[in-house]
């Protein structure tokens, strides 16, 4: 049975970006870094920035969580 | 003739270059990758491909600044909190530092093993367990996954109001369909998002008082009264768009059209739009009070004559619609009643009057105070009670909600809960009778007429997970419209044209052609709305806010706008349409399948 695992994402945004996503819900912004707790299953994390022009950029990551079967 | 040296302009030549081939596959990790083909492509693109006579001129590249996002480490904790080893290594959390490639890189991945320290952890979770982290995942190994996931989302999303909007789905994609209900069901609230128009409360003119008025103001009052109306319909409609409550807007189109009241039969915008407030106030309450509500709200007094309703001449207008159309169903298809029933109700209705400003006003003189019988069952009110003979009616509608067939199952409740299944699912097959029996059994019974009870009963149905019914109920007009501004999270330039538009297509939001209201299903299509609809709907790809739409949702805009899967072929790369974002939305809304929910 797989662990029931959280992953927190934490990294760097651009100093124009104003608003950071995660999976289209609005999370908090430290300056310009951030920390978000995603939890594994949710297999595809969509983080998307928004900047003061109103654009967006989105970065994807996917986890997979499997079992290593003893020997 | 030097002067007039040809210029290339660089737009054309670099949209192609931001779409894919092929209509994609629901892949936001495309999308981010296609941002950054955008950058490249539009630096590249800038004064190139003059003619082969004259050089062009040397335009300086816009400069694109992307909104930069970088992953600089990850940190791992187990759910319970036990302490882990990762790669070996001890401690609760470990932090993991990565030279981040920037959102235009290949795919990275990360492997690691996870282990809990303690041996009991180590005991249950058997063996290690081996994490991957693909950071800009190929979208190859995505598509087939996330677009499971997404379509599942966005189905479950889209039954319990409109198709959803990209973040919005991106939202829900973590939760389950359970999850799903039950966060729409929390978020039902009996305020609007956009306030009313601020003359629903104004004071209606008596005749009196119009008459008083100068000519010039009477024509004023009078095209109010129009504008109004057309003002209402456009604010519900933007309602739709813009509310994060689509489940209460949608229980309002489908209440709406059940207790009917045509706009076009009640003058005054007001009570119109008091009726609207009404039921949305209701609809998330107990049935008993809506009915009674319902009974003595001024557009249906004024619609079905329960203003001229009275005891010396009873009308019975309203007594008939209440079990026919409201409770009971129709008499000869489902026996909730018998002919004479219908002069028996609509007694226990007289007196239910409006004054001259149109307010419900019960008038004891003109009320029936005599008893009266309903179902074989009499009501002799009190007179020692000051409002014992205004409660008649209300009498009457728990008589009629209580009447049962030989089995003992509420005629109203199983009416009301077909009703709902029609609307949401379409036309009833297979087993459906039996589980909408379970769930009208359960409102008439252990419910006790609670509304939201009944709803979270209805949307726990497994066929609303159902992915065989997904595309198989025909969209009504009002949806066709939603369906395109909500999901691509785009304005009309003008909200009343699209209600115009609807109205096009027979559903004129507030005005119902008669007190059956939209028949709905396969009523909605007949020749002349084949084309109407295809011509109207195809219209929308012409938008200007449609050139705005973020390039993070030109991969997405088949998942966001069909139900299931189209009928007509992808465009191919030869195509014209593939190298614009307005033609290849318009490819989809032309598609057969656009009218399907």
């Amino acid at each position: 049975m797989a662990l029931d695992l959280y992953v927190t994402i934490r990294g760097v945004v651009g100093p124009d970006v104003v608003r950071l996503l995660v999976n289209g819900v609005e999370k908090p912004l430290t300056g310009t870094s951030y920390a978000v707790e995603v939890h594994v299953a949710d297999d595809f994390i969509a983080l998307t920035t928004v900047d003061r022009q109103n654009r967006e950029l989105t970065r994807t990551l996917r986890f997979n969580a499997t079992d290593i079967i003893p020997a | 003739m030097a002067s007039e040296a040809i210029v290339e302009l660089p737009a054309p030549a670099a949209t192609p270059a931001t779409e894919p081939a092929t209509e994609p596959a629901a892949q936001p990790g495309a999308v981010a990758a296609g941002l950054g083909v955008l950058a490249v492509a539009t630096l590249a693109g800038c004064g190139g491909g003059g003619s082969s006579t004259a050089a062009p001129p040397v335009v300086a590249p816009p400069a694109v600044v992307l909104p930069a996002i970088t992953i600089t480490g990850v940190t791992i904790r187990e759910a319970g909190g036990a302490p882990l080893t990762v790669n070996g290594q001890p401690g609760a959390t470990l932090v993991i530092n990565l030279p981040d490639a920037g959102p235009d890189a290949a795919e990275q991945v990360l492997t690691i093993q996870v282990r809990p320290v303690a041996p009991a952890a180590r005991a249950l979770s058997g063996g290690p367990t081996l994490l991957t982290i693909l950071i800009n995942p190929d979208p190859a190994d995505t598509a087939a996954a996330f677009a499971a996931k997404a379509a599942t989302t966005r189905a479950t999303l889209a039954v319990l109001g409109f198709p959803p909007g990209w973040d919005e789905l991106g939202g829900h994609l973590q939760l389950s369909a359970t999850q799903i209900i039950t966060r729409a069901l929390a978020r039902m609230s009996s305020t609007p998002s956009e306030s009313y128009p601020g003359w629903i409360d104004g004071r209606i003119k008596s005749w009196r008082e119009f008459s008083l008025l100068s000519d010039a103001d009477q024509k004023i009052y009078q095209d109010n009264k129009y504008w109004r109306r057309q003002e209402l319909k456009a604010w519900w409609f933007r309602q739709m768009v813009t509310s994060s409550d689509t489940l209460t807007e949608r229980l309002l189109l489908f209440w709406h059209n059940l207790y009917t009241t045509s706009g076009s039969g009640v003058e005054d915008p007001e009570l119109i739009a008091r009726q609207h407030r009404l039921y949305r106030q209701s609809l998330n309450g107990n049935l008993k009070t809506f009915l009674y509500a319902m009974s003595r709200d001024p557009a249906m007094c004024q619609y079905l004559d329960s203003a001229r309703n009275k005891k010396a001449a009873p009308n019975e207008n309203f007594a008939r619609e209440l079990m026919e159309l409201f409770t009971l169903g129709e008499r000869t298809r489902f026996g909730g009643y018998a002919e004479t029933d219908v002069p028996d109700l609509a007694k226990f209705f007289t007196g239910y009057l409006l004054n001259d400003n149109n307010e419900f006003t019960f008038t004891l003189a003109e009320h029936e105070t005599a008893a009266k019988t309903l179902f074989g069952q009499t009501r002799l009110a009190n007179p020692a009670a000051p409002d014992s003979y205004a409660k008649d009616g209300d009498w009457a509608i728990d008589r009629i909600l209580e009447k049962a067939d030989g089995g003992g199952h509420s005629y109203a409740a199983r009416y009301l809960v077909t009703r709902l299944w029609r609307e949401f699912l379409g036309e009833p097959i297979g087993s459906d009778a039996t589980r909408i029996q379970v769930i009208a059994d359960k409102l008439s019974g252990a419910f006790a007429w609670d509304l939201k009870k009944l709803y979270a009963e209805f949307f726990a149905s497994p066929a609303f997970t159902d992915t065989a019914r997904r595309g198989t109920r025909l969209r009504a007009p009002v949806e066709l419209f939603a369906g395109f501004y909500r999901p691509l999270g785009l304005y009309p330039d003008n909200w009343l044209d699209i209600t115009w538009r609807c109205g096009g297509l027979d559903q004129d939001l507030l005005d119902p052609p008669n007190v059956f209201g939209w028949p709905g299903g396969a009523a909605w299509i007949n020749l002349k709305a084949v084309v109407d609809r295809r011509s109207y709907v195809s219209g929308l790809q012409w938008q200007d806010a449609l050139k705005n739409l973020p390039v993070r949702l030109h991969g997405v805009i088949r998942l966001l706008l069909l139900a299931i899967d189209p009928v007509d072929p992808p465009l191919k790369s030869t195509d014209w349409q593939i190298n614009y974002i307005n033609t290849r939305v318009g490819h989809l809304l032309t598609d057969p399948v656009y009218n399907l929910g």
